[in-house]
């Protein structure tokens, strides 16, 4: 009963390895306000001061328990949730665009480099959704279809509207997670400190694939306003929905 | 006797309501005593106020036979002890207005202080729940190692059913007050974490949708074995046991004919993949 309260107690150090670890985290999700009741917080709050170190696991032994208000958790998770979805979007429309175009000599490579990046984005993130025990979204199924038909739609246009609309997305992308940073810098806790780390990464990576799309003439893509401006108000309005669903 | 320590607990109401409530007789009918609108909405983690708060009540003298301000019986413990001395009495006076009042009385405040707690016995309900649920890891833990997923999944159903046990004859109760329009949302958000928990607790890892079918289908089985188990006079609940195990073989037929479905999906889509490529 001890060593497994210590495990529930000792919180995580490290997201990625966690993703793949069995390490129980129950320490982010029990301590969380929701699920925070006198009942379960005396058992915390009495063995908490005689945790058993020499886990080898955690890395830090006075490392506290992710505590969040109601507000904060929410955030979270509405954070979370959409940050996978978003992930799943960006995987299919490489998906649909590698489909039409992945034999193309110039740009099939550069696309398989990027989706392979998205794939392991993706990873991540439903790493952390089970890491957080964050509902993922109902609409998964739906962001896959609407994903691949935009990119494969886009690569039918040709080579710079596809590149246009990788433009777009990853503009949309890499203002969220700069947002979301923005968010998580309040909230002060080394879980949360891993979360910013990964978020600041993957926000490079998206930056880097849009700079990638304007090198390869997405601004020459026909009807580029257009294309752009469609195609970011359905990313806005795809982060607003997979928040809430 | 029992007027004094009703006296008494009527003054230490009246001390820490003062700022809201004129100061008035108030005797045992009155109803103004809205110390706090529901203790649900108490923030875990503002604990200033339960500082002040519980001086406040402290400095009341010590004539007063009122329960000291301990941790449990600060004005955020308060409630939950009432409640907990309520789950004592259900099985004699059931999920209702009346097991509570009498635990506030059996703890020495004024039966009156049922008022706290609006809804009744759906607010009894509520706490129980939510203590099961918190009850349900540290019951597992250990465990769960070493079982097959449908193996950990029926333990942590048989787990939290187990937990009704000693209110069983009073659970059909429970259930139409859970099934009112007015607490369904309670009721099928307790649902939703206790399938969330004994998931987690098997050792989901599950991202995609495959977190709603499973979340799903165990939901449907737990609430028709929950059902069941309220006519079960078997000793051990055998037959719960044995009913648990049908309904999870009629899941594993679902899911294999769920799987075809998807199946078919895909082929569809790799089609389409291909018609697109040429």
């Amino acid at each position: 009963m001890a060593s497994t309260l210590r495990i529930t107690l000792q919180p995580t150090s490290s997201l990625l390895v966690r993703s793949t670890c069995q390490t129980v985290t129950r320490a982010l999700s029990s301590t969380a306000a929701p699920r925070q009741a006198s009942a379960a917080s005396t058992p915390s709050s009495g063995s908490s001061s005689s945790h058993i170190d020499g886990d080898s696991n955690t890395t830090a032994s006075n490392v506290p328990p992710l505590r969040l208000s109601k507000e904060q958790r929410a955030m979270l998770e509405q954070m979370i949730r959409v940050d996978q979805a978003g992930e799943l979007g960006a995987n299919w429309i490489y998906r649909g665009q590698y489909a039409v175009l992945g034999s193309d000599k110039k740009v099939g490579p550069l696309l398989q480099n990027m989706w392979d990046q998205e794939k392991h984005h993706l990873k991540v993130f439903d790493g952390i959704i089970s890491q957080y025990r964050v509902r993922p979204t109902l609409l998964r199924p739906f962001w896959e279809m609407a994903g691949f038909a935009l990119g494969a739609g886009t690569a039918l246009l040709g080579k710079e509207a596809a590149m246009a609309c990788t433009e777009a997305v990853e503009t949309v992308i890499g203002g969220h997670y700069n947002d979301q940073l923005k968010e998580l810098l309040k909230i002060d806790h080394p879980d949360i400190a891993e979360l910013r780390k990964i978020v600041q990464q993957f926000r490079d990576d998206e930056l880097e694939h849009l700079e990638t799309a304007l090198e390869h003439d997405a601004q020459k893509a026909p009807q580029h306003e257009h294309i752009s401006n469609f195609i970011k108000e359905g990313c806005k309005l795809a982060i607003w929905v997979s928040g809430k669903v | 006797m029992a007027s004094i320590t009703r006296r008494a607990g009527v003054a230490l109401l009246m001390r820490s309501s003062s700022a809201i409530v004129p100061r008035t007789t108030i005797t045992p009918s009155a109803r103004q005593l809205t110390t706090s609108a529901s203790w649900r909405t108490a923030e875990p983690s503002s604990s200033t106020s339960t500082g002040t708060t519980t001086s406040t009540s402290n400095s009341n003298g010590a004539d007063h036979a009122s329960p000291t301000a301990s941790s449990t019986h600060g004005p955020k413990g308060t409630p939950d002890a009432i409640l907990r001395a309520a789950l004592a009495l259900v099985p004699e006076y059931g999920w209702t207005t009346t097991s509570i009042a009498k635990a506030a009385e059996s703890l020495g405040y004024p039966s009156i202080i049922h008022g706290m707690f609006p809804n009744g016995g759906a607010d009894l309900i509520d706490f129980f729940l939510q203590d099961c649920l918190n009850r349900l890891p540290l019951e597992l833990e250990g465990r769960m190692e070493g079982l097959s997923t449908q193996e950990t999944i029926k333990l942590g159903t048989l787990t939290r059913l187990g937990m009704i046990a000693p209110y069983v004859d009073r659970w059909p109760e429970a259930l139409a007050i859970m099934g009112q329009p007015s607490n369904v949302s309670m009721s099928l958000n307790h649902l939703a974490k206790i399938v969330d928990e004994i998931w987690y607790l098997a050792g989901d890892k599950s991202a995609d949708m495959n977190w709603y079918t499973k979340r799903a289908s165990l939901a449907a089985i737990y609430t028709t074995t929950e059902l069941y188990m309220t006519t079960d006079k078997t000793l051990n609940y055998e037959a719960t046991q044995r009913f648990l195990d049908r309904r999870f073989e009629d899941a594993a037929t679902l899911g294999k004919a769920t799987n075809d479905v998807l199946q078919i999906a895909e082929f569809g889509a790799k089609s389409v993949t291909g018609i697109l490529r040429s």
